[in-house]
């Protein structure tokens, strides 16, 4: 029975690539085609109508050009060895073998999530559409967002065990050619490498991991993707995991949101500025509150000198220890928060909050004024949409608050001093990470922090704006009249 | 001798106007206002702008000395005019008097916080942080002298913002009458304003590195023109508010300055400013720093990073052996002679010899032909 | 990279940790100090001082906001030193708001304590100096039923009346600013203790740093008026008869009417006339709102208020010329004639003993103009 022998051999050979303990199909359609698939990998019905209907029409000993001729499918691939079809099979394509040559098609229906809105990048006003897992719906979502044809994407892939799939996606006319190459470079070093989630492969590729603070930005976000690549950034997708890539990326970028553009120029500037704010405070607050109370009670009001007294004189802890103990409270709080499953992490987080809160103050373990101060420092910490800078900005109040419990006002400025040349020293893919200094040009900015007013006469408000401006002339104040 | 000047180090013209000013406002912004009023009483002010003037013609001449020398730092215009033993010997010289003026800056903050912040805070603790700063700041190049810069310069525009509030207690008349002393004695007190203003001498180090060398000029003035408006500012302001005597009693005047400031969350800003002054402090005292390791790379080739932890071991034992104010007084006197010397004088003498090298030249370049 | 960082790391680690446990730097907690927030000092006999100082008390829920500590010593610090070996807390001064002199030690002359009380960099510059009636001892340790704590009570009641009553302002600094200025002299409020409470009831008038006599409000108000500074409320007396044509006769036959002005804005122009002989002329334009006035007046004919303008001024020229006078008398010049004449005077070398001689045989024209702006809602 020669048919069934080779079937029965196919089988053999494939499930031996995989130490025999796999579930393969493997169907003889003639005695000498066969075809094998994983069975909750392919899309049955496509599987059913466009390959083994096809096949069955066709004659004994179909050589490999009836075969490819006569499958409606559009990709298809020649396998030269047995071997390399097994990585094939896995992404849900079907080999079908003639007993000399073989080839692949696709007929995957590999299981993947449907586009949802973002979970932790949420915006008001802007679209909700946010990445998925499956790298080719990312790319796809890409590429229809930005129809041009400058949009270049490279395939790569990475792992020795997970042979993931990188893209390399950038504009050919914005985007600067040697960063591109540096970071080719550096995911062709890092090809054997098996990577989990786009967050690991970003922190393999930065310039500095030493650093707690990000160099490359991670957003699940496609407008701000798409928006990234129109600036001229890279982007570097990963299968298997919803997070982009995106770099080179300044420090500032960790803290503006496509939020503030949607909202205008005028509320964008000032929810800009509201962050930076919240940014200072998160940072400065706890530390502040630690140095004037031990070294500095000078500058503190009169009028906040006497409740300051009577809160603290219960505490048993000097500020120092006080402040580190409800810290790291706060960040218990969160931790859990974060961990918990969702129907306990609520009530948890009420009876954390409130209610170890009130009791702490009124067993006098801690003063509430510290409480106050404590949780808008996280409050201001959140406020920064990107989670990886927000972790790093807590993290760093740590120092600040231990050094100005140690050396008052000249311990938080030695921590805002290194901190600042710290950020200064870093690079983003080459690119300075923190310059204050911006050129003056208009036309060296590569994106607006500050929101401007667009120009008048570019836009139909713009127009309007600018037949309004010129209707009220000093003429017509003059003469009374306005001129439609 | 370096030809070229290597691609890391070029910065733009514009970033001079935060370079310069920030190596002349230092410490002596805190209290050099009795020193001027000792000499010319009232019309300090007048010395101060006499002083202002003075160094934008300086600053004129060195920039001009620097185009006819294209593209040399100050060690390589010794080398040119003075050969190279005597210009060696002149650049051990300038590096020595930027190391000094490092010690005096460092030592001369340290005493303004133990006089105002912490009077028990160890000398050898607070040299030990700032220089840490300084090395780890220098360690990542230009570029964290050039950002820091910067933002020092917002620093001292906000501080200065602060002194609009001793306005409301000032006696406009305490200027008049206006020209009330000699001439004599407002020329010595320019010399003395010379001491605190000084600093801008670091041009002919920066202007190696500039990338379009024809707006260093604009850039280099309007940087100076900073430091003589804000000089001028709190001279003014420090005149009025204090009464004759009152200023020449005062040791730390724009501190004093600071002191009343109140608002309704925030009192006493003088502990907050003078802890965030060192923000200020450090660009300048790398910039020196970087001045130092260019001369040591350039004559003697030695190991950067070494010299560098070298420099900082030797700021933080000579801050360490000053013991009291009066030491520190000393310093700051000592000091301030040879910067009137280095940064009024030695230019003009450089101009005067560049010129005449020129002009050597050019002869020797026709009678070739 | 990475492993050039690696004996990097050690070598800074043990650098840092040594640093920081060699390195500490004396701590002042907050509630570990027994912040002391009024000062008063008492002099006993010839060189002793009896230093009271007000104290926040730092027990909580005590009843009494206040602790008062006391000690005699001869030097301000040694006084501290005295008061801390009463209490559990050490004191400190950095938030002190007012320093009160006795009479008598002001009389003596406080230059002394105020310049070491100004040496310490952790002590404001913005504290009110006063003079008070009877030993300060007395003033800041008496219990006040109504009053919590007589330290910043003091302090913001000083501070309501230099910002809109006749109290000019007696920081620190003005007083040092005035004592090292040859042309003027400092002036300080005058506190006494009423059975429950504590009132302002004067100016004491120093001459260089020794208080020579007092004025009440009414002068007051005019000093603060010729500093340049705002004042708000005065009565004015003014003879009936000169107002007669518009009073509706009703009350009183003779006598005075009294007006009370409430001052919205006031421009001073003290100029020097001539230098030997000394001449100057002071001039005050002050716009008012008339408060209250006794009698009933006819405001309906402009030259109504026109009338009451110039008679009010006349009234308050008369009071001016009174006040400078008995100022020339006294020796003490507050509004800063002096620093007119040093600052018109070309060289004039101007020291605090020339002027002393010189302010007396000075002859001071003045001369207020007021303006009436409103009557109030009626007429």
């Amino acid at each position: 029975m020669a048919d069934f022998d080779f079937a029965a051999s196919l089988q053999e050979q494939i499930s031996a690539l995989f130490h025999h303990r796999v579930h393969l199909v493997v169907r003889s359609i003639s005695p000498s085609v066969a075809i094998c698939y994983m069975p909750q990998h392919v899309d049955t019905k496509q599987l059913h109508t466009s390959i083994l209907s096809p096949l069955l029409q066709l004659g004994q000993t179909p050589t490999i050009e009836d075969l490819r001729s006569s499958l409606p499918i559009g990709e298809i691939m020649d396998i030269a060895a047995i071997p390399e079809c097994a990585p094939l099979i896995v992404k849900g394509w079907v080999y079908i073998a003639t007993p000399q040559a073989g080839i692949a098609a696709n007929v995957a229906d590999l299981p993947k999530r449907s586009l949802t809105s973002p979970e932790n990048e949420t915006t008001i006003l802007g679209p909700m559409v946010a990445f998925t897992e499956s790298i080719g719906m990312n790319t796809t979502l890409l590429r229809t967002s930005i129809p041009d044809t400058e949009l270049c994407s490279e395939e790569y892939k990475m792992g020795n065990k997970r042979n993931t799939t990188i893209h390399l996606m950038f504009m050919a006319d914005r985007a600067n050619p040697d960063r591109v190459e540096l970071v080719r470079q550096r995911i062709k070093q890092l090809r054997l490498n098996d990577v989990t989630g786009s967050s690991e492969l970003m922190h393999m590729i930065q310039d500095n991991d030493l650093s707690v603070f990000p160099q490359l930005m991670l957003t699940e976000r496609i407008d701000l993707a798409s928006h990234s690549l129109i600036e001229g950034k890279i982007i570097i997708l990963l299968d298997g995991s919803p997070l982009v890539i995106v770099g080179p990326s300044e420090f500032i970028d960790f803290f503006l949101s496509m939020e503030d553009r949607y909202l205008g120029w005028g509320i964008g500037t000032f929810i800009r500025a509201l962050r930076m704010v919240a940014l200072i405070l998160s940072v400065f607050l706890t530390p502040a509150y630690v140095a004037a109370l031990t070294f500095h009670y000078e500058i503190i009001p009169s009028s906040l000198l006497v409740s300051l007294i009577e809160s603290r004189s219960k505490v048993p802890f000097p500020p120092l220890f006080e402040t580190i103990i409800l810290e790291v409270t706060m960040e218990l709080l969160r931790e859990a928060g974060a961990r918990l499953p969702t129907k306990v992490g609520q009530t948890m987080g009420i009876v954390g909050g409130i209610v170890i809160g009130q009791a702490a103050v009124q067993a006098g373990f801690t003063s509430n004024i510290l409480i106050m101060l404590v949780a808008l420092a996280a409050l201001g910490s959140f406020a920064t949409p990107d989670y990886l800078m927000s972790s790093s900005l807590r993290l760093v109040r740590y120092p600040m608050v231990i050094f100005a419990g140690i050396w008052g006002s000249i311990g938080i400025v030695f921590v805002t001093s290194l901190v600042t040349m710290h950020l200064i020293r870093q690079t983003s893919l080459g690119r300075p990470y923190f310059s204050p200094v911006h050129p003056i040009k208009e036309s060296d900015l590569a994106y607006d922090e500050v929101l401007l007013p667009e120009p008048k006469g570019l836009t139909a408000t713009g127009h309007r704006v600018r037949k309004y401006v010129r209707s009220i002339s000093l003429r017509s104040l003059w003469t009374g009249k306005i001129d439609e | 001798m370096s030809s070229g000047t290597s691609h890391k180090y070029q910065f733009k013209a514009y970033m001079l106007l935060f370079l310069v000013c920030n190596v002349q406002v230092g410490v002596g912004i805190f209290g050099f206002q009795r020193y001027i009023y000792k000499e010319a009483g009232h019309d300090a002010w007048m010395s101060v702008l006499l002083s202002g003037i003075a160094t934008h013609l300086i600053v004129w001449i060195m920039v001009k000395t620097l185009e006819m020398h294209k593209s040399l730092d100050l060690y390589g215009i010794q080398h040119v005019l003075f050969g190279k033993w005597i210009g060696g010997v002149l650049s051990i010289c300038m590096m020595l008097y930027f190391l000094t003026n490092m010690t005096t800056i460092v030592r001369t903050y340290i005493e303004a916080i133990q006089s105002w912040i912490f009077p028990d805070f160890p000398t050898w603790l607070l040299s030990l942080i700032l220089l840490v700063l300084m090395v780890y700041g220098s360690l990542g190049g230009i570029r964290v002298i050039l950002q820091t810069s910067f933002i020092s310069f917002f620093l001292i525009i906000a501080t200065s913002l602060f002194f609009n509030y001793p306005i409301r207690y000032v006696e406009w008349s305490r200027l008049l009458p206006i020209y009330d002393t000699t001439a004599q004695h407002i020329w010595v007190g320019a010399i003395k304003m010379g001491f605190t203003i000084t600093g801008f001498e670091v041009i002919f180090m920066l202007y190696r590195h500039v990338q379009d060398k024809n707006k260093v000029m604009r850039y280099a003035q309007a940087s100076v023109l900073f430091t003589n408006i804000l000089y001028l500012f709190i001279m003014i302001v420090s005149i009025i508010y204090f009464s004759e005597n009152q200023i020449l009693r005062t040791i730390w005047g724009s501190i004093n300055l600071l002191k009343i400031i109140k608002y309704p969350f925030l009192e006493r800003i003088e502990f907050i400013a003078i802890p965030f002054w060192m923000l200020v402090v450090l660009p300048g005292i790398m910039q020196l720093a970087w001045n130092v390791l260019r001369g040591t790379v350039q004559l003697f080739g030695w190991n950067e990073k070494l010299t560098l932890y070298g420099l900082a071991v030797i700021v933080i034992v000579a801050s360490s052996t000053l013991h009291n104010r009066g030491q520190v007084n000393q310093l700051n006197d000592f000091i301030g002679i040879y910067s009137v010397i280095v940064s009024y004088c030695y230019p003009l003498l450089l101009f005067a010899l560049t010129y005449v090298y020129k002009w050597r030249k050019r002869e020797k370049g026709s009678d070739a032909h | 990279m990475r492993s050039l960082l690696k004996p990097m790391f050690r070598v800074v680690g043990v650098l840092s940790v040594l640093a920081l446990l060699v390195g500490c730097v004396q701590s002042s907690v907050l509630e570990k100090l027994g912040i002391s927030v009024a000062i008063g000092f008492d002099v006993l006999s010839e060189e002793k001082f009896n230093v009271t100082s007000v104290l926040t008390n730092p027990e909580p829920g005590a009843k009494k906001k206040t602790k008062i500590v006391s000690g005699i010593a001869i030097s301000t610090k040694g006084a501290r030193i005295n008061n801390n070996q009463q209490l559990a807390h050490t004191l400190v001064n950095g938030q002190v708001r007012v320093v009160v002199f006795d009479d008598k030690l002001a009389k003596q002359g406080i230059t002394y304590i105020v310049e070491n009380l100004t040496r310490d960099p952790f002590f404001g510059d913005m504290i009110f100096l006063a003079v008070s009636e009877g030993p300060s001892h007395e003033l800041l340790a008496g219990s006040y039923e109504q009053i919590p704590n007589i330290g910043t009570y003091l302090y913001e009641m000083l501070q309501q009346h230099i910002q809109d009553d006749w109290v000019p302002s007696c920081t620190v600094h003005d007083y040092r600013s005035a004592f090292y200025s040859a042309g003027q002299d400092p002036v300080l409020p005058m506190l006494r203790k009423l059975p429950n409470g504590v009132e302002v009831f004067g100016l004491a008038l120093l001459q260089n740093d020794r208080v020579v006599g007092t004025i009440g409000p009414g002068e007051g108000y005019l000093l603060k008026l010729l500093l340049g500074k705002l004042a708000t409320l005065k009565e004015v007396k003014i003879d009936r008869d000169e107002l007669r044509p518009y009073l509706h006769e009703h009350r009183k036959a003779d006598g005075h009417v009294r007006v009370v002005i409430s001052n919205l804005g006031s421009k001073k122009h003290i100029r020097l006339l001539s230098a030997s002989p000394l001449k100057f002329q002071a001039n005050l334009r002050i716009n008012v709102e008339l408060q209250e006035i006794t009698d009933e007046y006819d405001f309906s004919k402009p030259q109504a208020s026109k009338l009451l303008q110039q008679k009010i001024g006349e009234a308050l020229t008369k009071e001016t010329e009174a006040l400078i006078k008995k100022l020339q008398r006294l020796g003490s010049d507050p509004i800063g004639f002096g620093e007119v004449y040093r600052s018109s005077v070309r060289h004039s070398k101007l020291t605090a003993d020339k002027w002393k001689k010189m302010f007396p045989e000075a002859s001071i024209q003045s001369q207020v103009e007021v303006n009436i702006v409103r009557t109030g809602t009626i007429e």
